[in-house]
């Protein structure tokens, strides 16, 4: 029993964890809040679900063409919507109800196209189940594990010892000063967004795998991502992947005590606990803007 | 006879125009006049119609006490949200009030014995103390009355004293809290307003609908009011009134192209997100509006 709660809470932490460090990077960097973040894993999991139905190509290839798409869209958002609203000096709130607008679009979208019903995209390997120290694991949940957190580590190596990781830190933290030495923001937040679409990919079509597909989860992601970033940390990017693991344990736990439909409102009062008593998150140094009152 | 069922249609979208009137005056005093990123309107207006409901079946009480007595419980709910929420400034002041929706979204779904979960509450009564049977032209004469009068509210209230000292905080916070005035109480006070508002709209709906499910009102509601809100223009009531107006009878328009009901429920969302990027995009401060948060 004991093993199991581990091993499920690490299965539903290393998706958490990615969608929370694909939204935190968002968020810090670019400085708009991602409502439309799970909508775009979810857009990743529909057309690998359609592509599939065709039955033209490969898994593979579908897998493939489904990550291309996911990530034109996601760089093209960036650059036909959100960088004419930054070239008219658009506010914070703005930026917010642009995403949320975005990401309302794009789920009532899916459900237009396809319908309202649960999906199951159809795995080309069979679903085992192995048991691990007394743990029940599917193989589906063993590739969570064994893509997340490779893609984890590959995160943090990103932010802390490459040139676009300096770019993003230094954009994180003086945007203007950053800007009036040279770095060119445009750049970065296309490159931002780029691994924002891979990440959003790669979190959505295991999020399919593992669970269902309905047009209606998208906004369950973004939840689950948003508070993985408070709990970690809101201005320190890699610290929303520990916030994302601890979710997952306390979730899991959760459901050892609680019905498991309780789920998500335990997630929420985490949230809401670590709002009044630590609001900078774990690992965070500050607050982004101090209140003066 | 068809002259009748064409009257009870019309009669029927004014009610529901009147009760979607409130949500945006709920919008315009937290968002237009105070200047604050609250989207907790859709959960504030759950929780009373469920609390409206629930006095209504179990009291059971006539329906102007129903009204008045959830309307000021999500006033107050709305006071202590915005007295936690008060901490941050800008997003993620709108992620906590945002949050909020689901923690009530969840409530409603799984406590059972009170709410009966995805199933709703059905058969909510609408007895009045004045009015004895509530036909479709009364009920649309009451909610009228309410509406203007919540309107003439509205405008006495941006008119007061109090209602400039919002606005003042919505220009320049810190110059409000430099010559000595309570910002944070005040920001709580606008949002106890917005929370009645936004509780009678909830409550209004229940008893009008006389059923309620928890996803009668959620994020859907989000973004009409937005978009109403900034079609109008930010901080005009005259704005909001107008916006909500457009916004209500423009899906209605759609009802005579004969498109089936399963396409329809997600254009209107797909069409009030287009309407609000459209209006951000190119005319920020709305129809008749004169400021930009």
């Amino acid at each position: 029993m004991f093993s199991q709660l581990i091993v499920n809470s690490l299965v539903s932490g290393g998706l958490y964890a990615t969608l929370g460090f694909g939204f935190s990077l968002i968020l810090n960097a670019v400085k708009i809040l991602p409502f439309f973040f799970g909508a775009l894993g979810i857009i990743s999991a529909y057309s690998l679900y359609w592509l599939l139905e065709l039955g033209r190509f490969s898994f593979i290839t579908c897998l493939l063409l489904s990550a291309l798409v996911t990530i034109c869209f996601t760089v093209s958002l960036n650059q036909f919507l959100f960088k004419v609203f930054r070239q008219k000096k658009a506010s914070e709130f703005v930026m917010l109800v642009l995403g949320l607008a975005i990401g309302i679009f794009l789920e009532n979208l899916l459900l237009m196209l396809f319908g309202p019903d649960v999906k199951t995209i159809p795995l080309p390997f069979e679903n085992q189940n192995i048991q691990i120290f007394g743990a029940h694991v599917t193989f589906v949940q063993i590739l969570i594990f064994a893509i997340s957190l490779p893609l984890l580590v590959a995160s943090v190596y990103l932010i802390y010892f490459t040139y676009l990781g300096i770019i993003v830190r230094s954009l994180i933290e003086e945007p203007q000063t950053a800007e009036i030495l040279g770095v060119n923001k445009e750049r970065a937040f296309f490159l931002i967004f780029l691994v924002c679409g891979l990440i959003a990919f790669l979190s959505g079509v295991l999020y399919a795998f593992e669970y269902n597909l309905e047009p209606f989860v998208g906004v369950n992601l973004t939840i689950k991502a948003f508070i993985s970033a408070i709990i970690g940390g809101k201005d320190v990017v890699p610290a929303s992947i520990a916030g994302g693991f601890i979710l997952g344990t306390i979730e899991n736990v959760s459901t050892y005590y609680l019905p498991a439909s309780y789920k998500d409102g335990v997630s929420f009062i985490v949230m809401f606990i670590f709002l009044l008593f630590r609001p900078k998150g774990i690992f965070g140094t500050r607050l982004r803007q101090e209140t003066a009152g | 006879m068809i002259e009748a069922e064409l009257l009870n249609y019309i009669i029927h979208i004014l009610i529901i125009f009147f009760i979607f009137t409130f949500f945006s005056l709920s919008a315009t005093i937290s968002i237009g006049l105070t200047g604050l990123f609250n989207l907790s309107f859709p959960g504030l207006a759950l929780f009373s119609a469920y609390c409206s409901a629930l006095l209504a079946i179990h009291g059971p009480l006539p329906f102007e006490i129903c009204l008045f007595a959830s309307s000021v419980a999500s006033a107050i709910i709305g006071y202590f949200l915005s007295a936690i929420s008060n901490r941050f400034k800008g997003d993620y002041y709108a992620l906590v009030t945002f949050g909020f929706n689901y923690v009530v979204l969840t409530v409603c779904l799984n406590w059972e014995s009170l709410t009966n979960g995805a199933l709703g509450i059905t058969n909510i009564p609408f007895e009045s103390l004045l009015i004895s049977p509530m036909t479709p032209l009364k009920i649309l004469t009451v909610y009228g009355c309410l509406c203007i009068f919540s309107i003439w509210f509205s405008l006495k209230l941006k008119r007061s004293p109090l209602g400039r000292c919002l606005m003042a905080i919505r220009d320049d916070e810190v110059a409000m809290i430099s010559i000595g005035r309570n910002v944070f109480l005040l920001k709580n006070l606008s949002a106890f307003v917005s929370g009645f508002f936004s509780g009678s709209v909830g409550a209004l709906y229940a008893h009008y609908i006389s059923y309620i499910d928890p996803f009668s009102v959620g994020l859907h509601d989000l973004v009409f009011v937005l978009a109403s809100v900034f079609l109008g223009g930010l901080g005009s009531l005259k704005g909001a009134v107008a916006g909500t107006f457009i916004l209500t009878s423009i899906p209605e328009l759609l009802r005579f192209l004969e498109i089936p009901p399963s396409v329809l429920g997600p254009l209107r969302q797909m069409i009030y997100a287009v309407i609000l990027v459209i209006i951000i995009w190119l005319k920020p401060k709305g129809i008749f509006g004169r400021v930009v948060v």
